[in-house]
């Protein structure tokens, strides 16, 4: 056996080291040019999508790595923040809900939360301090202006005392300390109100991110050994605060003062509320500038695919392992082989029976779903179509790297344990598909019984969580028949909303989006008076009802009240889909799924 | 009683009952002991100690001041002041009306940020909580200074929060003092025995001769009404403000505008039943002496009138993103032709 490492093991950004961090990222900020700039951001992108990755690439160890430069030469100097429910979601704030000073301990508790990674970012970048002049400066600026500043928030206890000779990391350690200290009186007073009905006083400092947070931020960078940049803080999964938290952190970002902290916030699409805690909106680009990571990788997946064969490629050398994205994940050539003979068949045919404008657009169309088409007349045990070819799986990736990774990994294993020993160089063809469609099966089955228990029961009885799951039924089952059609545009992905009368309906999209399921964009309406919702079925979700994971471009309008109908009853909907036209079932919905039975 | 023979808020106040307080504390005696405690300890050198790290010599910023305070408060409030606030938010105004210019006592600058160290030493009179002890520093801090760059202090305030299981409005009760403050820069913050000692210095004389011509404050119904005056030989001569000459009349004028200013902003805050629409200025020059006939009157009203007025820097000063936009520095029609220009190359 070998023990060749598996070069697509997803870790957890925080804990690969800076060298990894810069071989491994692939620079992506021309594709989200905001990020490393001055200016409060929000980062949009489902979980998987890299936000992450780039949070650590940005980063004071990863940018003088990446610069080869010293820390006071970066262009900015990242915090980087990571919110965690177990960490900063704490169920005992909801006992100050409506009783005491619940925005003022949240500020509190969040500026602490900071400041402590602020610390824990110094400490990272490893500041050298030969002659100790930091050292210095930072411990008169702890006895004299912090320690004043403190006194000006309420606090009368002394610090605890800093040798003179503790050196600078020290004493970055002891500010570290604390802001510690400061966390755990909070977490210790909510824990306290847990055996008390009446509100009990708290004893403690009480810091605001204007009066505080900042001026803290801009002292210790002029005292010379942090570059004088913007301060990033890197709030990562911001998705996690809870609601009063997040109100507070808008209230942050409606201050505009980026030149010292720019706050870049990443989030999973679930940001609860662009209002402040004193109810002001804050909006783009007045306030902050705002990247959506799927928006920018649906309407140019190119870009999409060059950056994943950057990564593979990467991570492969990195590894050891010759060849190029393709060579590791080939093709499934049997297959291609007989693809490429129905196109060449379409293109010969095309003078007298082309349907598109040019031979290589029928092509395009035709095709592989003709080939997906010709296997479904074969028996069980005869061939099936095989999702294999480094481009095929970036397409089912959706968009989105981990799920590439995760899957890549999960084919490194079974590949290695194959191999009895010998060097992975490439993946067979077969265990690509088989991977990619228990994949499938995994995001559909097992996802869906967790999001079961999760969320709330919609207004008919039926769950918001049933309905999505009969929604992704009905549509999966008809893509695929429209697929193996002889309709004109046959790989259909997308379904765009002719209304919106039925909010239950959107509802219910929304949550496929958030978890995943579907992107959501927009399109021209049919009237071509403005513009209509358009749902893009996750193309992870292609083999479970063997589409061509390909394209994206087809999708067809649909009533609400059609979709209603499909979200109540998937099988009904799709016999209807067997025997009718599907442009009429999905925008007469009347007519066809009751009525136009007998006609 | 207070100039309108209304009862102030403290006396509304001592008619309140534990019960109107958090668990039912004796929010009353706290007051009282708050109250005697800085009035022996800090407010008497407030004034003097300012002096002392400043040079100059401050308007009056001790006992009287805050008695100034209070009554203008109980005037914007009116009759019925336990109609607008409750009694723990009578106690928290009262108590933020005693800390607002404590800070001084460490030097003007930074002084409304400086209370609570200041104050420190009394914790205990001030009460166990940290927060309800906050709370009545922001609403003291909020009535001057900047936020960062930022004037607009009170909207940094919740509009309704919870303390100790009360509801309380801050920024209601941080609007009302700063603008019952603006209200008490009267006669009373300075005397004319200062006036006419060599005691005052250059740059501090006319902020005092300012106080020393408003004599009378008076909130009547959605109206304050203001009475200054002044001898002819005060009115003929120039004061030095910030290194200019500047004439008292002038002073006062620019005052004005802030207080118009402050009155626009402060009653944004303020609940629909409370109106304050304008500000009437009554100005009397006398003769060499008070007791001679008035020889002019100066009467004018500060209400907002007509079209609002148009920014002298247009668009860029309502929207500042405009002059530091990606299309342009600052965003014209001309700089977005060209950056327009530019990506179609």
């Amino acid at each position: 056996m070998t023990d060749q490492l598996n070069p697509f093991a997803v870790q957890t950004p925080e804990d690969i080291p800076a060298a990894d961090v810069v071989s491994l990222f692939v620079d992506v900020f021309s594709d989200y040019h905001n990020i490393p700039k001055p200016g409060h951001t929000f980062l949009n992108g489902p979980r998987g999508s890299g936000k992450s990755m780039m949070f650590r690439y940005l980063e004071p160890d990863c940018q003088q790595l990446r610069l080869s430069k010293p820390l006071s030469e970066i262009p900015f100097f990242g915090v980087y923040v990571p919110i965690k429910n177990t960490e900063i979601k704490l169920t005992e704030f909801n006992r100050l809900t409506n009783r005491h000073a619940e925005v003022v301990l949240s500020e509190h508790f969040l500026v602490t939360f900071v400041a402590v990674k602020f610390f824990t970012s110094l400490l990272k970048a490893q500041i050298t301090d030969t002659k100790g002049d930091y050292a210095k400066s930072l411990r008169e600026y702890y006895n004299g202006k912090f320690a004043q500043l403190l006194r000006w928030n309420g606090w009368t206890e002394a610090l605890p005392d800093i040798p003179s000779m503790a050196e600078l990391v020290d004493i970055i350690n002891a500010f570290r300390d604390v802001f510690s200290g400061y966390y755990s009186i909070v977490t210790s007073y909510l824990r306290s109100l847990a055996f008390t009905d009446t509100p009990l006083p708290y004893r403690g400092p009480l810091f605001g991110y204007l009066d505080f947070m900042l001026p803290v931020i801009q002292e210790v960078r002029s005292l010379g050994f942090m570059p004088s940049v913007p301060v990033f803080l890197l709030i990562d999964d911001a998705d996690n605060l809870n609601l009063t938290q997040t109100r507070i952190l808008n209230g942050w970002v409606s201050t505009r003062t980026s030149d010292v902290a720019s706050i870049k916030i990443s989030t999973q699409m679930t940001y609860k509320t662009y209002l402040t805690a004193t109810s002001q909106a804050i909006s783009s680009p007045h306030d902050f500038n705002e990247v959506n990571i799927s928006a920018v990788y649906t309407s140019a997946k190119d870009k999409y695919i060059s950056r994943v064969e950057q990564i593979v490629n990467r991570r492969l050398e990195k590894y050891g392992i010759e060849g190029t994205a393709q060579q590791f994940f080939p093709e499934y050539v049997k297959q291609e082989d007989a693809i490429r003979k129905i196109s060449e068949e379409i293109r010969s045919k095309w003078p007298e029976e082309g349907r598109g404008y040019r031979a290589s657009d029928d092509v395009t169309r035709y095709a592989r779903p003709d080939y997906m088409k010709s296997l479904l007349g074969s028996s069980k045990s005869g061939p099936s179509y095989r999702y294999a070819g480094f481009e095929q799986l970036v397409h089912i990736s959706s968009g989105i790297i981990r799920y590439f990774l995760e899957a890549a990994s999960l084919m490194f294993g079974e590949m290695r344990s194959q191999n009895d020993g010998a060097l992975v160089k490439h993946i067979d063809t077969g265990v690509q598909d088989k991977i990619v469609r228990e994949q499938a099966k995994q995001f559909f089955f097992g996802e869906f019984d967790k999001l079961e228990c999760d969320e709330n029961v919609g207004e008919e009885g039926v769950s918001h969580v049933k309905r999505l799951r009969n929604l992704i039924l009905a549509l999966g089952g008809m893509f695929h028949s429209i697929l193996i059609s002889d309709l004109a545009e046959r790989r259909v992905f997308s379904i765009a909303l002719t209304d919106e009368t039925d909010e239950e309906v959107v509802k219910v999209f929304k949550l496929g989006v958030r978890y995943g399921y579907f992107h959501e964009s927009s399109i021209g309406n049919k009237e071509g008076t403005g513009r209509a919702r358009l749902f893009i079925l996750s193309r992870r979700l292609a083999p479970l009802f063997n589409l061509d994971p390909t394209s994206f471009a087809g999708y067809k309008f649909a009533t609400t009240a059609a979709l209603k109908k499909a979200m109540d009853n998937p099988q009904k909907f799709n016999r209807q889909v067997g025997h009718e036209s599907t442009d009429e079932i999905l925008e007469d919905p009347q007519m066809t799924l009751f009525d136009g039975a007998g006609r | 009683m207070n100039a309108t023979n209304q009862p102030s808020i403290l006396e509304h106040l001592t008619r309140c009952g534990k019960d109107d307080f958090p668990n039912g504390s004796d929010y009353i005696a706290r007051y009282k002991a708050i109250e005697t405690s800085l009035n022996e300890n800090i407010h008497p050198f407030v004034t003097p100690a300012a002096s002392s790290v400043d040079g100059g010599y401050l308007t009056g910023h001790g006992i009287s001041h805050i008695q100034t305070v209070m009554a203008r408060v109980s005037d914007l409030l009116g009759s019925s002041p336990l109609d607008s606030l409750s009694c723990y938010e009578l106690y928290l105004l009262l108590a933020a009306i005693h800390v607002h210019d404590v800070g001084n006592i460490q030097g003007r600058k930074n002084h409304e940020s400086a209370a609570a160290d200041a104050v420190n030493k009394y914790d205990i009179i001030f009460g166990t909580d940290d927060v309800e002890k906050r709370l009545i520093f922001r609403i003291a801090d909020a009535h001057t200074g900047r936020r960062g760059s930022d004037k607009d202090k009170v909207s940094k305030l919740q509009e309704t929060d919870h303390v100790l299981g009360k509801t309380v409005h801050p920024r209601f009760m941080a609007a009302l003092l700063r603008f019952a403050d603006e209200l008490a820069d009267d006669r009373s913050r300075t005397s004319k025995t200062l006036l006419d000692s060599a005691a005052l210095t250059k740059d501090s004389e006319i902020y005092h001769r300012y106080c020393y011509a408003l004599h009378s404050v008076v909130v009547s119904g959605d109206t304050v009404r203001l009475s200054f005056d002044m001898t002819s030989g005060d009115a003929g001569k120039t004061f030095q403000k910030d290194g200019k000459d500047i004439y008292l009349l002038d002073e006062i004028c620019d005052r004005m505008m802030k207080m118009h200013s402050e009155r626009i902003y402060c009653v944004r805050f303020f609940p629909p039943t409370i109106r304050i629409d304008r500000i009437d200025v009554s100005i009397t020059v006398y003769g060499p002496h008070y007791i001679d006939d008035p020889l002019a009157v100066i009467n004018f009203r500060m209400e907002e009138a007509g079209y609002p007025p148009e920014s002298s820097r247009g668009i860029f000063e309502i929207c500042p993103q405009l002059e530091n936009h990606l299309y342009g520095s600052p965003l014209t029609g001309k700089s977005l032709k060209d950056y327009l220009d530019r990506n179609s190359q």
